[in-house]
Parts: structure tokens; C-alpha cells; sequence
């Protein structure tokens, strides 16, 4: 009897229906048939592992590279199939006996107990993150399982059956299937026929009344076939185009870099059922912003361990998406020991604002950060972001022949360089200033209790992550603190830090944009400016913003914004709009985490595909891309509710990512035009 | 919004499938003030480009014909001995 070949699943099954009508038993293969893997050679799950049992020899004082350990591995296993192939018909080998051989020699009498235990535990962990099972054969299973007939999985592999057991139940499969045999259980494979014959003997099988499917036309066709099996083989045409394309893109990460993170997005991709129909900006969360968001937490995470920064705040509301992707991203890039600590804060520029003024008082400088935005002109706007009282603040604006509505802004055209001049001069009387310090002290003092209760000043370092751009938040967090002698040194980590307004770095205060940072000259990163909101509103927390802090009695109180007004309501609408984007970046970091916990590259690494994914995606997007992506509304609390000067809204309209659907699709060279000038802007900086 | 099944295909990144990927290439050739106008490789972009758009009938073929390839092999080596 012949095996028969089908070079699709589809009909494989089909035939397969028919002949199982007539047997008792189906027996199928477990890898490449009922799993497929992510990943073309299954080799490289041995690499996390020893990379793992690397680590744990280190913290031991073992010092032991991970080729090391694979190496030594592969001697014990190889040993082990050897003394086995002498013995027997088959060449295996058990993954607990070569294991502990392994481990016995690199750690010596160090060697935890239970150690194997944590090893295969962790193995078991990456052997999931790539194996998926094939959506049609759990299918046909149910149905077999349904009709009453016996379902076995037979695997010729080094795990003994109780390991293929826990991947067959992760899988949902068990509850179809009455026994999962691996030869690693005695050393008799199906490859030489001696699996067949022990199942038929162990289960009491009748071969004449038996069907196996499985995708080795050796071990899985013509072995079965031979001892009168009915078999079935895939040689899967599709499945062997994706592992080509899996290899190829592997083969080109070890010799260039830049497809390493090709390479990790190809592993994160949804196979079988995992590949659902999905909303397009589902998508566009999984395949854009999701690989540049968990990048930048992977360099979070690489930058923190390196300076040994274990307490990290995630600042609001950004920090909400950076820290729901770090606590999936984090326990599979970083399984060995667990470093960090990370809470939310509850900050904004302008409650923290308000807080900052009460120890410094309200500079220069801060004036110039209050009238940054375009909208914002006179002491209305100063008042507004500061959170003070403009009534108490009147009769001294009198003084000085200030009204609430003198112009400071240089951008507009009822600005007076008078004006400017009598507010220096309001600035520097001191009783004025003790007014601004007097208004703010509530504030100030609400704060600071609220960071003792996140236990901000028990640190020495602190990683603050946000989103980006000018660090303002953080200059304010600062300044609000700086009357305080234990506050931790501050070390800012923004995704993007375009530093529009310098930023007053000290010792002990410090701001570094991760994914892009003005202060490099760096090309491609440098488009994420092309459209900041995208990524403030991508990542927003889909909550109201902070007002401020005010003291209850004797505790702090944190004042959010109103839920119920015309802005809130915008922007409520704007967060069920991208509520699939987000749900795309969240997925897409677990992905991320799960690919690169087997592939182990580093943020550097990586660097090139994402600086790729922005070039395309931000400087060469499609219509529609623009048109689904851009925010429909962006509050900003700092702004003022007015229109901005014409000649500054006529540039604000001209950005890319502003213009129309038809003009990003009619306009030849309309990208082009846009990336050139934005690469004269980078040169002459 | 549209649903699609194509959160990605299965090895396509959806918006950025093989054609994107080869024109961004040919643009960091063309412009590079990119960090990655080096070292992406031609060899490599169109060995992709050709194994995503006919590495179907190419997986089809070499499957359909490896027990006459290996037969083949096999001769050959018996051959040569």
C-alpha cells in the first residue's frame, strides 16, 4: 500500500473524511502537521534557552556563554542518539536525560534543585510562542472526536510525551485526543516503524482499521504504509512558500541588519486563526505603531538596566499605552530576574505647572513656555496654564499699566514690545512673585504628597517615560520638587524629544528622546514629527486628563478634567475612534515581545526596520493611510480656545499629513517635495 | 471601517507588503539621508520580492517533483561511484 501526497490541507482533509468513515482509529503527527511553527528551523528555540540557562550561570558566578551551553547540549544529545541507535532501531534521544547531563556539567555542585524544571518550563514557554495549530485540523479533529472515533498524536521527537501533552492541552486539542505518544517515552520511533508496532501492541490498534496523517513521507508515509496503515502526507505548498520566505528573510537578518527587524515582524505575524478579519486601523496598530511603540519600551528597558534604574513612571497619559506594552513586552524579554518597578503617574504640564509655581515663582521663561502655543497671547492664557487666580492678579497688572488682554505674543499683531517690557517689570517685584508662590502652595503641597505615596522620593534614580517633546512635563516635575533634598535623580526618557524650547539639564535632571532625539542627527526617526498627535493620541489614555492637585483637608486630591463638556466629548469620540488602533498596539507588543523572546536581537538592532516602517509610513503614506490615521480632534489643554494667527494656521494646514485626501493622491511628487524640504531643514539645523 | 483578513496574510505585512518594501528601498537608494540607505541588500530584496509574488508554484514544483529529484540524486551519486 502507497502513501498518498496532497500538496494542500483542504484536500487532504476532504479525502481524509472519507477513508476515516471506514476505520476505527486516526493517528496523526504533531509538528509541521497539527503545529506549524513560526519560525523555519526549529533549532532556534534551543538558542533563548541557552541564552536563559546563560544568565542563571552568571548569577551564579558561573561565567558561560550561551554558545557554550548549546554546544554542550547538542554534545550530550547527539551522545545520547548515538548510545540509542546502538541499542535500538531508532537514533533518540529524551530531553530530561540530556538535559540534566548538561546542566550537571555547567553548573557542578551549584546546580539548583529543580533547576531542569524552571529550564523546561521556560522551553515550553518559547516552544508556544512560536508553534500555532492549524486551524482546519482542529476542526477535522472535533469531528473525528465527535464520531467516536480513537484519536492519537504521535510525535518522533526528544520531548517526552508529558511535554507534549502540556503543548497539546495549551492548544485546546486534548479534549479530542486519547493519548499523545512521543518516542522520547522508549526510544522507538515511527521513522523505523517501532512506534507503529508499540502503539498497535500498548492500545490494542487494528492496522487494517487505522489512518495516519502526517507530513514526513518517510516516517509519516511510507513506514505506516509498509506495516498496512492507511497514510495520509501534507506537503504543504502554501506552508512551504511561507517557510521559504521565513528562511530567506532569517538568512538575510545574519548577514544585515536591517532585516533583523524584518525579520522579528515576520515572526509576529497572525497565522491560521490567529489571522482574523479585523478593522483597518486594527491593522495599522499591529503593523505600525505597535513595532515602533514596543521598540521604544525595549529601549526603555535596555537604557534602564544598563544605568541600573529600577523605579520607572509611566507619566499620563501616554505612559498608560507605554506601560500596558511594557507589561507584556517585559516579563518575555527580561524572564531571568525581575528588575524594575513601574507605576502611573498622574501628571500633565498643567497641573504640574501650577505646582512649579509655587517654588519658582513665574520666570521669564516660563512665560515663553505658557505662550508656545500659537493660540495662546495674553495673561489670560499665562493665568490659564498656571492655574492662577487672575482677580487677586489684576491690581498688579494695573500697576504696570497691564490689562488681562496686553498682547505678548510676538505673532500677533496687537503685540506691543512695550508691554512685553512692563511685564518684565511685573516679574521682578518680589511681592508679586510671593502672590504666584502664595496661590500655588496647595497645589504644590497636594503633589508632594501625592509622590511620597508613589514613593518617588525613596529613589535615588527615577525613569520618567513619556511620549515626548519638549520634556515640560518633567521640567515642571523638577522645578515643583526642588525645594527637596532626597528627590531622585530624574532621568526623562521620551519616545521623541523634539526640544523646540531648550531643556535646563542638570546633574541630576535629564531628558534623552529614545526613538528620535533633536539633539542627533538622525534622518528617519526625525519624521515622527511629520505628525506629533498621531502618536500623543495613539497612546492616550482613554481617560479625562489631570487638572491639578489640590489638598482635602489633610490629604491630596487629583483634579480631573470635566467628562461631560464640548472638548471632553471630542475626545471621547476620538478615543472610540482609535479604540481598534490601540487594541492593534497592544496585541502587536505582545507579538513583539513573544518574536524577539526567541530571536533575542536589541534595540540597536532593530533601529533600521523601524527607521523603515517611519519613512514609509509617515514621509510616503498612502491617502488612505493619512485618512484613516489623522485625529479627528486633539485637546490641548494648554491652548487657548482661539483661532491662531493666519499666517501660522496657513502653515499649520500645509503639513502633509493636513492635506486632503485628494491632493495626497492626485499631486505627483507631492511626498517627494515634502521629504526634501524636511531633509534641508534637518541639514541646516 | 472595513473588516479585511489581512491583519497581515500570512506572510505579507499588510501596508507594508513586498512592493512597498522594494520602492522604499529604491528610495533610500535614490535619497540617503535615511539611517538605512546601506546594507539592505539588492540580492536579498528581490529573492524576497520574488519569493512572496511566484514562491507559490515554486514551493508547488519543488514539492511535487522531490521524490524524483532525490531519485535523481541518487543515481547521480551511484554514478559517480
Amino acid at each position: 500500500m502507497n502513501p498518498e501526497t496532497f500538496y494542500h490541507i483542504d484536500s487532504l482533509i476532504r479525502c481524509g473524511r472519507e477513508i476515516a468513515a471506514d476505520k476505527d482509529v486516526v493517528s496523526f503527527d504533531l509538528f509541521d502537521t497539527l503545529f506549524i511553527r513560526r519560525i523555519e528551523n526549529p533549532d532556534i528555540v534551543k538558542i533563548p534557552v541557552a541564552r536563559f540557562i546563560a544568565i542563571h550561570a552568571n548569577l551564579l558566578d558561573i561565567s558561560v556563554p550561551w554558545l557554550h551551553v548549546d554546544s554542550v547540549r547538542s554534545k550530550y544529545e547527539n551522545a545520547q542518539r548515538e548510545r540509542n541507535g546502538a541499542a535500538g532501531p531508532d537514533h533518540e534521544a529524551r530531553y530530561d536525560d540530556y538535559m540534566q547531563e548538561m546542566l550537571e556539567e555547567i553548573f557542578g555542585d551549584k546546580l539548583p534543585e529543580g533547576f531542569l524544571q524552571t529550564v523546561a518550563d521556560y522551553e515550553m514557554d518559547i516552544e508556544k510562542s512560536v508553534l500555532v495549530v492549524r486551524e482546519p485540523f482542529r476542526a477535522w479533529l472535533r469531528e473525528l472526536h465527535d464520531a467516536g472515533k480513537r484519536v492519537f498524536i504521535a510525535s518522533d521527537i526528544y520531548l517526552p510525551s508529558k511535554y507534549l501533552k502540556e503543548l497539546v492541552e495549551w492548544a485546546g486539542l486534548s479534549p479530542y485526543v486519547e493519548q499523545v505518544i512521543s518516542s522520547a517515552d522508549t526510544f522507538e520511533a515511527k521513522a523505523s516503524g517501532a512506534g507503529f508496532e508499540r502503539m498497535e501492541r500498548d492500545y490494542g490498534l487494528d492496522k487494517s482499521r487505522w489512518l495516519h496523517v502526517g507530513d514526513n513521507p518517510f516516517s509519516d508515509g511510507l513506514r505506516p504504509a509498509d506495516l498496512g496503515i492507511t497514510a495520509l502526507v501534507l506537503r504543504d505548498a502554501r506552508e512551504k512558500q511561507r517557510k521559504m520566505i521565513a528562511r530567506d528573510i532569517n538568512l538575510a537578518a545574519s548577514s544585515k541588519v536591517f532585516w533583523r527587524g524584518r525579520n522579528l515582524h515576520q515572526l509576529m505575524l497572525p497565522l491560521e486563526a490567529e489571522n482574523q478579519p479585523r478593522d483597518t486601523l486594527y491593522t495599522d496598530g499591529y503593523n505600525f505603531l505597535g513595532p515602533v511603540v514596543s521598540y521604544f519600551i525595549q529601549r526603555v528597558m535596555e537604557h534602564t538596566m544598563h544605568r541600573r534604574i529600577q523605579r520607572i513612571y509611566f507619566l499620563s497619559r501616554e505612559g498608560w499605552m507605554f506601560q500596558q506594552c511594557w507589561n507584556r513586552i517585559e516579563p518575555h524579554l527580561n524572564p531571568v530576574e525581575k528588575f524594575h518597578q513601574t507605576s502611573y503617574l498622574h501628571v500633565s504640564r498643567v497641573a504640574l505647572a501650577q505646582a512649579a509655581c509655587a517654588i519658582k515663582g513665574l520666570p521669564r521663561h516660563y512665560i515663553e513656555i505658557a505662550l508656545l502655543p500659537a493660540q495662546n497671547r495674553d495673561f489670560r492664557d499665562i493665568a490659564r496654564v498656571y492655574g492662577l487666580d487672575l482677580e487677586r492678579l489684576r491690581p498688579w497688572l494695573e500697576n504696570v499699566g497691564l490689562t488681562e488682554e496686553s498682547c505678548f505674543a510676538p505673532i500677533f499683531d496687537d503685540f506691543d514690545e512695550k508691554d512685553s517690557h512692563a511685564l518684565d517689570y511685573l516679574l521682578a517685584q518680589q511681592d508679586f512673585q510671593d502672590e504666584i508662590k502664595d496661590q500655588c502652595a496647595d497645589a504644590n503641597h497636594a503633589l508632594k504628597l501625592y509622590l511620597e505615596e508613589q514613593g518617588f522620593f525613596d529613589q535615588l534614580d527615577v525613569a520618567l517615560v513619556d511620549v515626548g517633546w519638549m520634556g515640560t512635563i518633567q521640567r515642571f516635575l523638577y522645578d515643583a520638587v526642588s525645594d527637596r533634598d532626597d528627590r531622585p535623580k530624574m532621568h526623562g526618557l521620551l519616545m521623541g524629544a523634539t526640544r523646540g524650547v531648550p531643556f535646563p539639564e542638570t546633574e541630576d535632571n535629564k531628558i534623552e528622546g529614545l526613538l528620535y532625539d533633536a539633539n542627533r542627527f538622525e534622518f528617519a526617526p526625525s519624521l515622527v514629527t511629520y505628525a506629533l498627535d498621531l502618536f500623543e493620541d495613539a497612546c492616550r489614555a482613554p481617560r479625562a486628563g489631570l487638572r491639578g492637585y489640590r489638598m482635602n483637608g489633610e490629604n491630596y486630591e487629583l483634579v480631573f478634567r470635566k467628562a461631560d463638556d464640548a472638548a471632553a466629548l471630542s475626545e471621547q469620540a476620538q478615543d472610540a475612534y482609535y479604540q481598534p488602533l490601540r487594541q492593534g498596539m497592544l496585541d502587536a507588543a505582545e507579538a513583539f515581545a513573544r518574536a524577539n523572546s526567541v530571536l533575542g536581537y536589541a534595540g540597536f538592532e532593530l533601529k533600521y526596520w523601524i527607521d523603515f516602517i517611519l519613512t514609509n509610513r509617515m514621509a510616503f503614506p498612502k491617502a488612505d493611510e493619512v485618512a484613516r490615521l489623522r485625529n479627528q480632534s486633539h485637546l490641548d489643554d494648554y491652548a487657548a480656545d482661539r483661532k491662531p494667527p493666519a499666517a501660522i494656521a496657513k502653515r499649520e494646514r500645509a503639513a502633509l499629513w493636513k492635506k486632503s485626501a485628494a491632493a495626497l493622491r492626485l499631486l505627483p511628487g507631492l511626498r517627494l517635495k515634502y521629504y526634501f524640504a524636511h531633509a534641508l531643514r534637518m541639514l541646516q539645523k | 471601517m472595513k473588516q479585511r483578513k489581512t491583519t497581515t496574510g500570512n506572510f505579507q505585512i499588510s501596508g507594508m507588503e513586498q512592493g512597498r518594501i522594494m520602492r522604499g528601498y529604491m528610495r533610500t537608494r535614490m535619497i540617503r539621508f535615511g539611517n538605512f540607505g546601506d546594507g539592505v541588500g539588492a540580492g536579498n530584496m528581490l529573492k524576497l520580492a520574488l519569493l512572496h509574488w511566484v514562491g507559490y508554484p515554486i514551493a508547488w514544483l519543488s514539492l511535487r517533483f522531490e521524490p524524483f529529484y532525490i531519485r535523481l540524486r541518487r543515481r547521480l551519486a551511484r554514478l559517480r561511484h
